[in-house]
Parts: C-alpha cells; sequence; structure tokens
C-alpha cells in the first residue's frame, strides 16, 4: 500500500477502509484500494478470500445476500455509493457485473436478453435494434448473432452466452464493468476471446476483474490487488506484482506455492 | 457509515410501485389463507358429532380407498418407471401424453362407465360367489368392490403422473455415471434411483389414497343408482353425494357436514402428508441455483 | 465380473421392463375399452337423442368453466408469485400452506363448503356461485403451481436482473415470470378442464328439484346432465352422449396444454 498514483491517473472508484460480513464471518477486513478510470485492475487471490464479496460491494450487490453486512465506504467519482440519497439501481446501472456462470435471461431472445437491462430500468427504450446492435458488436456477437437475434438464448454455447451477458450489461452504457471471474466456465479459447473483448473495452470502460488464473492477471491487468484471507495483502502495477512483489506471501502465491 | 443489516432485502429502497405490487400480492396470497380458513370455518359450523351410521361410512371410505390404492399403486409405480426410465424411447412420450390425458378425464364419466360397465360385473361375480351371504351383507361386498375397482382406475393416472414427476427430479448425473458404470437400466432404478426417491414415490401413492377417500360423484353412480334405495351409500365421499336430495328436502344439512368435516380432515392429513413427501424431492436440488 | 451374472443381470432387467411394459397395458386396456364403449355409445345417443339439450349443457360448462378460470387463474397466477418471491414472511408462508391444502379438498368437501358459505348464507341458488366454487378450486391450484415454478427459477437470474438495476416488481413480472410462463399456461389449462369436469362442487349450487332431473331445466351443464341422466337407467343414453362431448372439451383444453408447455421457438 505505498503506491502513489502518477496525476494523469484519476480515482473513478475507491473502497475506504471496506469491511464486510456475511452473519458472523468476516468476510473483508479494512479494505483500502483505488479504482483508476479506464485501466484494468485485476483481483486475485486464493479461493475464499473475499474477492468476490469486495466487487459485489463495489455495486450494492452484496447486500442482497441474506445476512449481508458492510461497514466502511465505496466512493464512485469521490461520492459515496451508500449514502441514503442515493439510489442503490443508478449505482448499479453506473457499476454493471458480470457473473462467474453465464446468467442470461431464460425464455427471451437474444435481442430481448441484449435490451433486458434498458427495459428492466423502466427506460424508454425508442431504438432497439441499434442499442442492441452497439452492444453485440463491442463484444463482436453481432457477426455471429446478426441472423439469430429472435433465436432463444439456450440455443447459444456457454461462451456466447458469457458474451451476450457482457452486451447485456454494456447496453446499459455503464461507466465501470466489474467482472467476478468471468471465464471460470470457459475454455482457454473462449477465454481469450474474453480478453480480447476486455482489451477492447477498456479505453471506454474502467474495468475491475476477479480471476484465479494468474497469467490471465498479468495478460489484461493494468493494476492488481492480491487479497488473502480477506485482507488486501498488496496492490501495485501488475508488472511489480508479478515480477517484484513486496509482500513474501504474494510472491509464494504467484510462484504456486499456495492457494 | 452504519452497516447495512436486516434480512433479505431487494437491494433497493422500494418504490411505490414495489409497495402497491407487494400489497396486491400479498393480499392475493392472504385471501388464500381467508379461503381455508372459511372452508374450514363453514365445515365446523355445519357439523356435529358423527352417527354410528356416519362412522361407518368412514370405514367404507378407508376400505374402497385403501383398497384402491394398494391395487394402483404397482401399476401406477410401473407406468411412471415405464414412462422415465424403463420404456423404450419410443414409447415414452405417447404413454406419458395418454397418462395426462386421462387425469383429466371428470370422474362423473368414470362413474357413468362404472354404472354400466363394472358394477353390474361385480354384482354378478358376488351373486355366483357369495350366494350364501345374505343380500344386504352380499350387496355390501359388490359395492365397496366396485368403488375400489373404479377408484383404481381413476387415481393410478394421477399417482402415475406424480410418481413420473418424483423420478424426473433424481439428479440426471447420477443415471448417467451409473450408466457409464455398466449398470442396466433396472440396475440403475434400484440402487440409484430409487434410494433417493422412494420418499418422494410413497408421497405420490399419498396423494392418490387422498384423491381416492375423496371421490364422491363416481363412487355415489357406481355403486348403485343415485336417488334410489336399492343400495345403501358406502363410503363417505359417496354418500354426500346421495344424501344431498335429502338434506335439501328436509334443510338438515349436519349429517353431511359431519361426513364433510371427516373427510376434510382425513383428506388433508393424506395429501399433505403426500405432497410434502413429494415436493422434498422434486425440491430437493435444482441445478443453478 | 463372470459371465453367467451379467446373463442374470441382463435377464432381471428385462423382466423389469416387461413388468413396467405390463402396468401400462393394465392401465390402458380397460381406459381402451371404456373410451371404445365412450364414442360408441355417445355418437348413438347424440344421434338419438336429440343433440340440442347437450349443445346447451355445453354452453353452460364452457361459461362456468370460463367465468371461473377468468376470475381464478388471475389471482391464482399473483398469489403463487407472491408466496415465492416474498417468501419468508408470515403471509407467504400461510398463503402457501392454504394453497396446498386447498387444492387438494375433495370436490365434495368444496361444494358442501361454498354451499355453507353462500347458498346457506345469501339463501338463493345460482349458477354463479357454481362458478364461486370452481373457482375456489382453481386459484389454490394455480397458486401452488405458479409458487412451486418461480421456485425452480435460478437464483442467478434474479441477481442478473439486480445487476442490471431491477426493480422487483419488474424482476418478477418481466424476468421470473417469462419463465414461468409456460409451465403456468400448461397448469391453467389442466386446472380448467379438470374444473370443467367437475360435477359435485354444482350439485351443490343448483336448484332442488326432483330425481330424475329435467334436462331441460335452465341451469345446465355437461357434469350435471351426465350425472342426471346416469343416475337413471333409462336415460343412458343422454348420459353417453353428454358424456362424450364432455371428454372431447376436457381433451382439447388438454391438448391446449400440451401445446402451451412448448414455447415458440423451442422444439
Amino acid at each position: 500500500m505505498t503506491r502513489s498514483d502518477p496525476p494523469d491517473e484519476t480515482e473513478k472508484m475507491r473502497a475506504d477502509c471496506l469491511n464486510a460480513w456475511f452473519g458472523e464471518l468476516h468476510a473483508l477486513k479494512d479494505i483500502t484500494l483505488p479504482v483508476i478510470e479506464n485501466k484494468v485492475t485485476a483481483v486475485i487471490g486464493p479461493s475464499g478470500c473475499g474477492k468476490s464479496t469486495f466487487v459485489r460491494c463495489l455495486n450494492r450487490m452484496h447486500e442482497v445476500t441474506d445476512g449481508a453486512r458492510t461497514s466502511g465506504d465505496v466512493l464512485l467519482d469521490n461520492r459515496s455509493i451508500f449514502r441514503a440519497d442515493v439510489d442503490p439501481v443508478s449505482v448499479r446501472q453506473r457499476v454493471g457485473m458480470i457473473f462467474q456462470r453465464p446468467n442470461p435471461f431464460p425464455a427471451m431472445t437474444v435481442r430481448e436478453n441484449v435490451v433486458a437491462g434498458l427495459r428492466l430500468s423502466g427506460a424508454d427504450v425508442r431504438d432497439v435494434d441499434s442499442v442492441a446492435e452497439d452492444a453485440l458488436r463491442q463484444v463482436s456477437l453481432w457477426v455471429e448473432l446478426k441472423e439469430r437475434l429472435d433465436a432463444p438464448v439456450e440455443r447459444l454455447s456457454v461462451e456466447q452466452q458469457q458474451r451476450l451477458c457482457i452486451a447485456r450489461c454494456l447496453a446499459l452504457q455503464p461507466e465501470v464493468v466489474v467482472m467476478d471471474e468471468p471465464c471460470a466456465l470457459l475454455d482457454p479459447i473462449a477465454t481469450s476471446r474474453i480478453e480480447e473483448i476486455i482489451h477492447g473495452l477498456r479505453d471506454r470502460y474502467t474495468i475491475v476483474i476477479v480471476t484465479h488464473s494468474m497469467q490471465q492477471a498479468a495478460r489484461v491487468s493494468d493494476y492488481t490487488a492480491f487479497f488473502y484471507l480477506g485482507e488486501l495483502v498488496e496492490y501495485d502495477d501488475a508488472d511489480v506484482i508479478f515480477t517484484k512483489p513486496a509482500d513474501s506471501r504474494t510472491e509464494d502465491y504467484i510462484t504456486g506455492r499456495f492457494g | 457509515m452504519t452497516p447495512l443489516a436486516g434480512p433479505r432485502e431487494w437491494p433497493a429502497p422500494p418504490s411505490n410501485r414495489d409497495r402497491a405490487f407487494r400489497a396486491v400480492g400479498g393480499a392475493l396470497a392472504g385471501a388464500l389463507a381467508v379461503a381455508f380458513v372459511a372452508v374450514a370455518a363453514a365445515l365446523v359450523n355445519h357439523a356435529r358429532g358423527p352417527t354410528p351410521h356416519e362412522l361407518a361410512l368412514f370405514g367404507g371410505t378407508l376400505i374402497a380407498a385403501g383398497m384402491a390404492t394398494v391395487a394402483a399403486a404397482p401399476i401406477a409405480l410401473g407406468v411412471a418407471l415405464y414412462v422415465v426410465d424403463l420404456g423404450p424411447s419410443r414409447g415414452r412420450r405417447p404413454v406419458a401424453a395418454i397418462v395426462e390425458l386421462m387425469t383429466v378425464v371428470p370422474p362423473v364419466v368414470y362413474g357413468l362407465w362404472g354404472a354400466v360397465a363394472i358394477s353390474p360385473r361385480v354384482d354378478a361375480a358376488c351373486a355366483s360367489w357369495l350366494s350364501a351371504w345374505s343380500d344386504a351383507e352380499r350387496a355390501r361386498v359388490a359395492g365397496l368392490v366396485s368403488a375400489a375397482v373404479m377408484l383404481t382406475l381413476m387415481i393410478a393416472p394421477t399417482v402415475a403422473s406424480q410418481a413420473a414427476q418424483v423420478l424426473r427430479a433424481a439428479p440426471p448425473g447420477a443415471r448417467e455415471a451409473a450408466t457409464g458404470l455398466g449398470g442396466t437400466r433396472w440396475d440403475i432404478f434400484l440402487h440409484v434411483i430409487l434410494p433417493r426417491t422412494r420418499w418422494g414415490l410413497l408421497g405420490a401413492v399419498a396423494l392418490g389414497l387422498g384423491r381416492a377417500m375423496g371421490e364422491g360423484v363416481a363412487v355415489a353412480l357406481a355403486t348403485g343408482c343415485v336417488g334410489q334405495d336399492a343400495r345403501a351409500p358406502l363410503t363417505a365421499a359417496g354418500a354426500m353425494v346421495n344424501g344431498l336430495e335429502t338434506a335439501r328436502a328436509s334443510g338438515d344439512w349436519r349429517s353431511l357436514g359431519a361426513l364433510g368435516l371427516g373427510l376434510f380432515v382425513m383428506t388433508l392429513a393424506s395429501n399433505m402428508i403426500g405432497r410434502a413427501l413429494v415436493d422434498r424431492v422434486r425440491n430437493a436440488r435444482r441445478p443453478g441455483t | 465380473m463372470t459371465s453367467a451374472l451379467i446373463r442374470r443381470r441382463r435377464t432381471v432387467d428385462a423382466v423389469a421392463r416387461g413388468a413396467a411394459a405390463a402396468c401400462v397395458v393394465l392401465l390402458l386396456a380397460p381406459t381402451a375399452i371404456a373410451l371404445t364403449a365412450l364414442v360408441t355409445e355417445g355418437a348413438r345417443g347424440i344421434v338419438g337423442a336429440g343433440g340440442w339439450s347437450v349443445v346447451r349443457a355445453c354452453a353452460g360448462t364452457l361459461m362456468l368453466a370460463g367465468i371461473a378460470s377468468a376470475v381464478a387463474i388471475p389471482l391464482g397466477v399473483g398469489g403463487g408469485l407472491y408466496i415465492n418471491e416474498y417468501r419468508g414472511g408470515t403471509l407467504a408462508r400461510a398463503g402457501r400452506w392454504a394453497a396446498g391444502a386447498l387444492s387438494e379438498v375433495p370436490a365434495v368437501v368444496i361444494g358442501l363448503a361454498v354451499h355453507a358459505l353462500l347458498v346457506a348464507a345469501v339463501g338463493r341458488f345460482s349458477f354463479l356461485w357454481g362458478a364461486a366454487a370452481l373457482a375456489l378450486m382453481i386459484a389454490p391450484t394455480m397458486a401452488h403451481t405458479t409458487a412451486d415454478a418461480a421456485r425452480s427459477v435460478p437464483e442467478s437470474v434474479r441477481e442478473a436482473a439486480i445487476a442490471l438495476g431491477a426493480s422487483r416488481w419488474r424482476t418478477t413480472l418481466f424476468v421470473v415470470s417469462r419463465v414461468v410462463h409456460a409451465r403456468v399456461a400448461r397448469a391453467a389449462w389442466i386446472t380448467a378442464a379438470r374444473a370443467a369436469g367437475a360435477t359435485a362442487p354444482l350439485l351443490f349450487m343448483t336448484e332442488a328439484r326432483d330425481w330424475p332431473r329435467q334436462l331441460t331445466s335452465g341451469d345446465d351443464a355437461l357434469p350435471l346432465q351426465v350425472f342426471d341422466a346416469a343416475s337413471r337407467p333409462d336415460a343412458r343414453a343422454g348420459a353417453w352422449a353428454a358424456a362424450l362431448v364432455l371428454v372431447t372439451v376436457a381433451g382439447v383444453m388438454s391438448y391446449f396444454a400440451r401445446r402451451a408447455a412448448t414455447p415458440r421457438g423451442h422444439t
């Protein structure tokens, strides 16, 4: 936690002394972590160390779970997302989320899925087709699926479903995209496709990605945070983390000595 | 920063539309609860303590429904097995569709068929086999057997379709794994499916028992012509249908009330147990949750 | 594993399959016989006994089942969604229990209870009370089925909606109900078909009258006609005719149920 940010980087989000509990379980302990605008921040660490909990706090999804509570703060553009006058709905629209298991809406077509976010937030969508096309292009599904926009979503492969979920999120034009192990269920080829998409998105969106794979973190991220047992052990430039980490636990983890 | 606590809350503060939505839904759920209380209260208000005759009718209900359940259970479980596991793949869908269609055939139609086709044959058989018995005894046995035969045919499709749902709920992975280990379909059922589903299958049978006990119109038709005193009504539900005319004429509904309340309690017990057992298997594990 | 053991297991398997097939035959053979009787006798009855009263009773049945379904299906589905989406609350738990209990109450008992609640209280028999009794059979069943279907919607789907910033009512109405739609529609048709064939509740609601009932009296429905005619050995032709029409109506409705269960675009 010794890093000082260069002046050209603005903080899009910041966790400030963030704690999270599930009932009695203290899942996150005093996390203070910046998320830099238009960069990819990777969160790595062994299973059960609070990575998912952390990113779920960023768009107030944590509080959906039974018995979950938080203390501390999360700032989005220097404003707390927990303040009483902040509508969690608007937080979730600004901070979109991709889940580990692709969760397209069943019983809907491809097109309906892409624009579902707009419909569900009550927006009046005038030009459904162009919104759908734009979102699908961003995840390079347009060419594959433009003939099958009215096909049931169950017909797509798992990987296509995951990209569709990304498109569904992008259709809402979020500022931050949080991805919770988006490639955990995908094969290496599909994984590299998702990573390409992340590369393509980094100019327009601030991205936070949780991953089990250190190779993936090294490939896609600009900054990397290493979580261990609910604590933030180390946060730095990805290059620094993967070449000369300051903390011995980080080094042990990335060299495969545990986890 | 105050901790956000509390039970599972929708992560947005409810809007007015959310509140309205919840109020409407709550009113509907409440209406169901009120309806249940109203039905129970109406029956209790109508009822008085049962007379020996009415107790005998409950005995008849247990005998006829019990015989029907014992007869229908193996057939229905066999059909369910055929539809889910043992049948050739071409046969399953049509049989499943026919069984499903049979569950919507109205009881009164079964009753008509029972009166025309089952009851006279059972009467004739009883007349030749039980010639030593008194007429009243013979009529009682013949009536119960007719009712049981007809109830068997009526509840078998219901039990089969419930049992099939239970069997389908067995985890598909287990089935594939057992096939991969070289099990025959019967082996798989016996060692993999049955241990996971036996309580649910028992529940399907209990649902059939509940339905058999509650069936009135078909029993009244099949065990003797309604409105004629040729034969005493033999089960509680059948007697309720048969006694309707008398109750209307006299304005005394208390006998029907006693029968109705007793049946309500009996079927409720059987069905709640059956439903709980079936749902426990069916909702045991959902993929992707 | 010895080949003898394998052979024995094969034999056991074959016997089991044979037994299952025998059960199917045992169930379907009487049904086939009954169906043959129904079709031949029914056709003769329709031709012989004059179709007009059957047509009128058919209209009565469709009206009764239609009114009852139009009221009870939306109520039941709405209640069922509430029971599942707000599960954990007292009202939801009470509703769930009541729906499960009421959906299996025998038709005669429903008839008696509705008679006590409406006919005896208001003092008049009415066609509408018959529809109310049928509605009391339909609504709990629909609530139970809907709650069951909604329960099978994975939580991850609701989570996806939350993450997109959806409010609760929109999630329920646009996502959950969309997923359960096919199952609920199927259950609705099946339940309506059962209600159309229900006799006992109607027996409790219609005018007191002499047996045998006059086939031409005002508020007529197919199940009543079958019941009345079946009670008189001399009117069996009419009974078969009405029964054939009734089974046809129920069969058509269960065909719609099957069609509803296959959503468009899925094969």
